[in-house]
């Protein structure tokens, strides 16, 4: 292989590389966390708001002795969440409104809504 | 805590009762088989609840939805080769796919209901309710099996069980996009919403959830995957039907 190729192909992967990390971190922060506590059978904070057409990592914390299944019928998410631990889903992008979850072995206590609101209504909120 | 225990065993044992029920009706003898099916799934899906706090911390938190994957894989592979291949009813093979296909589908529903009776149980949780839920449920469940089979077995309805089992298959599959939705593998926008007409919610919503795998707001990812795993194995069925009549030909 010549000089010449072996620079150019060598420049070409230089930029492969560049775009894949360029990639992969505007990925990493591109995603907010949001943290919801499980104690009692019951969500802290009951409601949250997340923004339009974004997607969201939701990190629920059980703090009971059992576990619990949230589930969405909204957000067409279930996740089941163990005793003392923690477990996270991914939601989004979504349109403005309000989705409800529950606990499903609790579901007449453990209730929560997400909100979804356009990025300038919520900046706004700030 | 009666109501929700209801629900719950609805939710998660109908599956395994409806396709035990459809099987029955399409594998001719397989009944004799249903006992090592049950235990086998039983086995497992004891095996899988001890280990179940190891699986659900098995890559980064996503162990539990990769074997749900993977047991929804393996469902979707078995129910497509029954509806491709008529003759796999009749062989062995037909009853060992059938038997590990009711030992996924135990696996992957009733591991939630276990964690869910073991959990309430263990800190003494309205027990009472909780017994009274599981023969509630238990008998919800043996009698839409039992009533499914009655009507298909008699009139020798093969047919409509095959595409029972397909569809009620291709319902439960097209989870995997909602699984890998919310494991952030791949992103996908709702494309509509039914909520006024059938919510997911309510007892209807959920009978056809079971059954059918409706969804009152699917995501794009959704239909593409309900319509491509329910159209492929008619199209396969189709080809190989025609292949059958090209080489069946000469001989006439």
């Amino acid at each position: 292989m010549s000089n010449v190729r072996r620079k150019v192909l060598e420049n070409i992967m230089q930029k492969f590389m560049m775009l894949m990390l360029l990639a992969l971190s505007f990925k990493a922060c591109a995603i907010d966390e949001i943290t919801i506590t499980i104690r009692n059978h019951l969500f802290y904070p009951p409601e949250v708001d997340i923004p339009q057409h974004k997607k969201v990592k939701i990190t629920f914390i059980n703090l009971d002795d059992t576990p619990e299944e949230i589930d969405s019928f909204d957000l067409n998410r279930e996740k089941v969440v163990f005793a003392k631990s923690r477990s996270s889903i991914y939601v989004g992008p979504l349109d403005a409104g309000r989705y409800r979850y529950f606990g499903e072995y609790h579901p007449n206590t453990a209730i929560g809504f997400v909100n979804v609101v356009p990025v300038e209504e919520r900046q706004n909120a700030k | 805590m009666l109501s929700s225990t209801v629900v719950l065993f609805l939710k998660d044992a109908l599956p395994i009762f409806w396709a035990i029920a459809i099987l029955i009706v399409l594998i001719p003898n397989w009944r004799h088989w249903l006992p090592l099916g049950i235990g086998c799934g039983t086995i497992v899906c004891l095996l899988v609840f001890n280990n179940i706090g190891y699986i659900s911390q098995f890559a980064d938190g996503l162990g539990f939805e990769f074997l749900k994957i993977l047991l929804l894989i393996i469902g979707y592979l078995i129910a497509g080769a029954f509806f491709v291949n008529h003759q796999l009813r009749y062989n062995f093979t037909g009853r060992l796919l059938a038997t590990v296909f009711v030992t996924c589908i135990i696996i992957l529903n009733a591991s939630n209901l276990l964690l869910f009776y073991v959990s309430f149980w263990r800190v003494n949780e309205q027990s009472h309710s909780l017994f009274l839920g599981l023969i509630l449920g238990v008998g919800i469940c043996t009698s839409i099996a039992t009533l499914l089979v009655l009507l298909l077995k008699p009139l020798q309805k093969v047919k409509v069980a095959r595409y029972l089992f397909l569809v009620f298959v291709v319902g439960q599959f097209s989870h995997i996009a909602y699984l890998l939705q919310q494991t952030d593998l791949v992103t996908s926008q709702q494309i509509w919403s039914s909520k006024q007409f059938i919510s997911d919610e309510n007892e209807i919503g959920q009978f056809l959830a079971t059954l059918i795998g409706y969804e009152s707001s699917p995501t794009g990812l959704y239909i593409l995957i309900y319509l491509v795993a329910l159209i492929l194995p008619v199209l396969l069925r189709r080809f190989s039907n025609s292949t059958k009549k090209v080489n069946k030909e000469p001989n006439l």
